[in-house]
């Protein structure tokens, strides 16, 4: 099947964004390996992930910035390489940094990105609106705070009214107000318009107020996807135990329960983070093994304690 | 969702004239040129005035040197304005194909910009359009200036075939030079800023020099144009290969800088 056809007549319903093995090297440096993922039509994924994860070399990958070195990329139903023109014409985006024409106020950087991306002409100004960007729209951009670049890079991303956002931590340099009030405005376009939201991130707080799915991506690979209402209304992503004898207990759990996602730690004692994994089966499948089972307590996590589990302590 | 409709060329050249408005760069390379005549015209004034140039010393050494055994005429200071818009418009022409291209990586616009649903080679087209109407404002600015500068300086009777040849002279300079300045544009966007295509500007002039006083002098692009300005002498006439070196090296530049901007990454 074509990118285009599964992502149009495929069963999983609309899909903004998929990515198929996914892997992009820099000489001997892989930024990306191979990742896969979806990002369902009118959703916010957050894609999160410690400073050189590989978030912003995805995002390029996903805006046709960066060539991958393999895997293939379908946006609202196209191929990214043999329709290029098209997919773009449908996203807004911002990359890593604020970035306009320092010599040209806010109007004029709006104005040419219209005349660039065939924008009816009301938009420069509905755009600054809606940014709050009034009070500064005759200001070179030069002269603009940092947050209020930020702004206007997010008003150019939205100048067109693209069905799809890639932003690349949209959040960066917006004072706590400003933050609430982007968030909301996402949210709205969301909700109200049906916009589609892929947006890296590194902020925690930021992920958890705004996302409905998460990628966590961590030395190049993403490791988890996680359905983050899920994640809340579960609550528990995890299962402590304490046995005796701790290689028999790996045995059943991979054997006997199929579960493929555990580590040990300390000398008796193993995590269990698949998500298939049920107190109830566990205890009943270790004890009737003859197994002394001495603790099994479910751990409940947060994303922020979830996110430090997957990646790996302090960041 | 509204469906836009991308830009065609003609958005995307009107972008590139836009992204020129309140820029400082422009006038300075307007001011660059205005001096560079003006500087001519003081030569002349203190050639008339041999006695006020004693006076002056150094500056007046300077300007016998320029115009030693010349006579003060329309003829000297319209030569010495097209000699100084040969090497000085190759310098200029590379600065402005530089500040074009460069500023979008130097300023962080080239994500924004290769990212749209338009050909990016159309970008680099536009571009070029750019850097020639300015830097062409700027060649025919001379002429007008020079009049003005030698009427004040008071020459003498303007010959009109004299600036209606010099102008055209000029113009082909122009067209030889942004034919040899693409490559800067090229250094500009690979190496995503302004230093190095600077330097680059550097080295060819000093390459320019040195191949000056060789038998290679007429196939060496950035010597051919301070050839064909005259600064060699009147005398040195050049072939139709030394016009087909300066399209090579335009068709060189157009290549690389069209190649990259379509399959290089940007990681910026």
């Amino acid at each position: 099947m074509t990118d285009k056809a599964s992502v149009n007549g495929g069963s999983l319903g609309k899909v903004a964004i998929r990515a198929r093995g996914l892997s992009k090297n820099y000489g001997t440096v892989q930024a990306v390996k191979d990742v896969s993922l979806e990002v369902r039509q009118g959703e916010i994924y957050s894609f999160l992930g410690r400073n050189g994860a590989g978030k912003t070399t995805t995002i390029r990958m996903l805006l046709g910035l960066v060539h991958p070195s393999s895997g293939k990329i379908s946006i609202l139903g196209s191929s990214l390489d043999k329709d290029r023109r098209d997919v773009l014409s449908r996203v807004g985006y911002f990359v890593e940094s604020a970035a306009a024409y320092a010599n040209l106020t806010v109007k004029e950087n709006l104005a040419i990105q219209r005349r660039l991306m065939g924008a009816p002409a009301p938009a420069v100004d509905e755009t600054i609106e809606l940014l709050k960007l009034n009070e500064y729209a005759n200001r070179e951009a030069g002269r603009l705070s940092f947050g209020n670049k930020q702004r206007l890079s997010l008003a150019r991303a939205l100048l067109h009214s693209p069905e799809l956002l890639i932003l690349d931590e949209p959040a960066n340099g917006l004072d706590p107000a400003g933050i609430v009030e982007i968030r909301a405005l996402l949210r709205r376009l969301v909700d109200e318009k049906g916009v589609t939201i892929f947006m890296s991130s590194h902020l925690l707080d930021e992920v958890e107020h705004l996302a409905d799915r998460v990628g966590i991506v961590h030395e190049g690979r993403l490791i988890e996807e996680v359905d983050y209402r899920e994640l809340l209304k579960k609550g528990i992503t995890a299962i402590e135990l304490e046995v005796d004898d701790i290689s028999r207990a790996e045995e059943i759990l991979r054997g006997d329960l199929g579960l493929t996602e555990f580590s040990r730690f300390g000398e008796h004692s193993l995590l269990v983070t698949d998500p298939a994994a049920l107190s109830s089966t566990i205890a009943r499948a270790i004890v009737g093994a003859g197994l002394a089972l001495r603790r099994l307590v479910p751990v409940e996590e947060n994303l922020e304690q979830h996110f430090m589990r997957l990646t790996g302590g302090e960041q | 969702m509204s469906r836009n409709r991308a830009a065609g060329f003609g958005n995307v050249l009107l972008a590139e004239f836009a992204k020129l408005r309140r820029s400082k760069v422009t006038w300075v390379t307007l001011a660059a040129y205005a001096f560079m005549v003006a500087v001519g015209g003081t030569f002349m004034w203190m050639m008339k005035n041999p006695g006020m140039a004693e006076k002056l010393g150094l500056l007046g050494q300077k300007a016998k040197f320029a115009f030693g055994g010349q006579p003060v005429d329309w003829g000297t200071f319209i030569t010495f304005t097209v000699e100084m818009g040969g090497i000085g418009g190759l310098i200029m022409c590379s600065i402005i194909v530089t500040y074009v291209f460069g500023r979008e990586y130097a300023e962080g616009t080239a994500k924004n910009l290769l990212a749209m649903p338009i050909p990016r080679r159309d970008f680099v087209f536009a571009k070029i359009i750019v850097t020639a109407s300015w830097f062409g404002v700027l060649t025919l600015f001379i002429i007008p200036e020079t009049y003005l500068v030698g009427s004040l300086v008071g020459i003498g009777v303007l010959n009109v075939e004299l600036f209606r040849a010099a102008a055209l002279k000029l113009l082909v300079l122009a067209l030889m030079s942004l034919c040899c300045s693409l490559i800067a544009a090229w250094v500009a966007v690979k190496t995503r800023g302004y230093f190095a295509p600077l330097g680059y500007c550097i080295f060819t002039l000093v390459l320019g020099s040195i191949f000056g006083h060789t038998g290679w002098a007429p196939w060496v692009p950035w010597t051919i144009v301070g050839l064909y300005s005259g600064m060699a002498g009147q005398d040195v006439a050049l072939g139709w290969g030394s016009f087909i070196v300066i399209l090579a090296t335009f068709v060189v530049g157009l290549v690389l800088i069209v190649h990259h901007e379509t399959y290089a990454d940007n990681g910026q």
